[in-house]
């Protein structure tokens, strides 16, 4: 929630982010838990928010996005972004070079697919659920 | 937010009823793409409104502005409206609660631009709550980390005193790759209280969240999002400014790490 007032977001759906985002959120915990890894279950737990937006975005009367994205926010590889930016300025002028590139390599694959397949799984229930996510504001 | 309209008329555009919805919607479109909307739902919205007044649509959505083509008979009009602005999910939610009353002929064109300047108009959410939220939030976040209550709690100075910073710079006219700099400085200064004054048994989880409130989250999701839809012009231009500010978020880390001569 606090994470969403940042984008200004309508009030009334400030409350359903928060449920979403602590129900995707406690189910990639329960994944990675369970010895998945950070892109499947970051993939499957995204899914699950998707659904949800969709679903409870009439009740709200907003975009499902608009309940979905900021719900996401949490699961947002920031630690892999930090480290992918510590491991590109580590590898300047550095006798280091390899073990900073590696870190930024890595840390950059983590990132662009944790977010990838976030955004694919929260994209698969709009498209499975057309006419509700194009008509919760009607 | 600014937006400034230019008017590019083709030589067959006589119809001024065409000049004047053109105009409204590129006032609209150009607030939704500023809002962080996805191009899909810009589309969707604008069409659905064009459909309603009987006119032909074209659009061409741009990194910071859109054109938009109508024809109706023989008439043609376009328009390209600039953005800036930030994301903000109420214009989100009310442009397209205005697009449905629009396309279900609740309201008519007069109406509808009454409607968009209200929703311009509107004030954001009060900032002192925004502030604290993000603290909190980002204290949280430190605790997702596995940070002690010493962590936290410097976090969440840290993202106080950075937010404020963040708003009171960009007020001043200072560039927002600057002020992101500055402000990721600031926090992470703050957040290495914990590292040297040997509070807690997790500093480096403390340094390492407290400038993680600066992620550009939604513009990297938007970005994504329009890369699946197809529009990847878009998608390019919201990617390289998403990474443009995790990379001033990182210098800002790298500036404090020196100040502070931390390993």
């Amino acid at each position: 929630m606090g994470f969403a007032a940042i984008s200004n977001p309508p009030k009334k759906s400030l409350k359903c982010c928060g449920l979403i985002a602590g129900i995707g959120h406690g189910c990639r915990f329960l994944l990675l838990e369970h010895g998945w890894g950070i892109v499947a279950g970051s993939f499957v737990a995204s899914f699950v928010i998707g659904i949800l937006a969709v679903l409870l975005s009439r009740r709200a009367k907003c975009p499902a996005e608009c309940l979905s994205f900021p719900a996401l926010l949490p699961m947002i590889p920031g630690m892999y972004a930090y480290k992918m930016v510590q491991g590109l300025v580590g590898c300047m002028g550095s006798a280091d070079y390899r073990e900073y590139f590696d870190m930024f390599s890595y840390n950059l694959i983590i990132t662009f697919s944790v977010i990838l397949m976030m955004v694919i799984g929260i994209t698969i229930p709009v498209f499975l659920m057309k006419k509700i996510s194009f008509t919760a504001t009607k | 937010m600014t937006m400034t309209m230019m008017t590019k008329n083709s030589e067959s555009s006589l119809d001024a009823g065409l000049a004047v919805l053109d105009d409204f919607f590129s006032d609209y479109s150009a607030f939704l793409l500023s809002s962080g909307c996805t191009t899909l739902r810009i589309e969707k919205n604008v069409r659905r409104m064009a459909a309603r007044f009987g006119v032909d649509c074209v659009m061409t959505v741009m990194p910071k502005h859109i054109e938009i083509m109508l024809s109706r008979g023989g008439a043609t009009d376009t328009r390209m409206a600039y953005w800036t602005g930030g994301i903000n999910f109420y214009a989100i939610t009310a442009l397209s609660r205005l697009s449905w009353k629009v396309a279900d002929g609740k309201i008519g064109l007069d109406g509808a631009r009454r409607c968009l300047a209200a929703i311009k108009s509107k004030a954001r959410m009060n900032i002192v709550f925004v502030t604290f939220a993000a603290a909190l939030a980002n204290a949280s976040f430190c605790r997702l980390f596995r940070g002690d209550a010493w962590a936290m709690l410097f976090v969440f100075i840290a993202t106080l005193g950075g937010f404020c910073v963040k708003n009171k710079t960009i007020k001043t006219g200072v560039d927002a790759r600057v002020a992101c700099i500055i402000a990721g400085c600031l926090s992470a200064i703050i957040a290495c209280g914990p590292h040297i004054f040997g509070f807690g048994t997790t500093p480096d989880v403390a340094v390492a969240t407290s400038v993680l409130y600066l992620v550009p989250g939604i513009p990297f999701i938007n970005a994504f999002s329009d890369f699946i839809n197809g529009h990847y012009v878009c998608s390019m231009s919201r990617l390289l400014s998403a990474l443009e500010t995790t990379v001033c978020l990182g210098t800002g880390l790298v500036l404090a790490d020196y100040i502070l001569k931390l390993q």
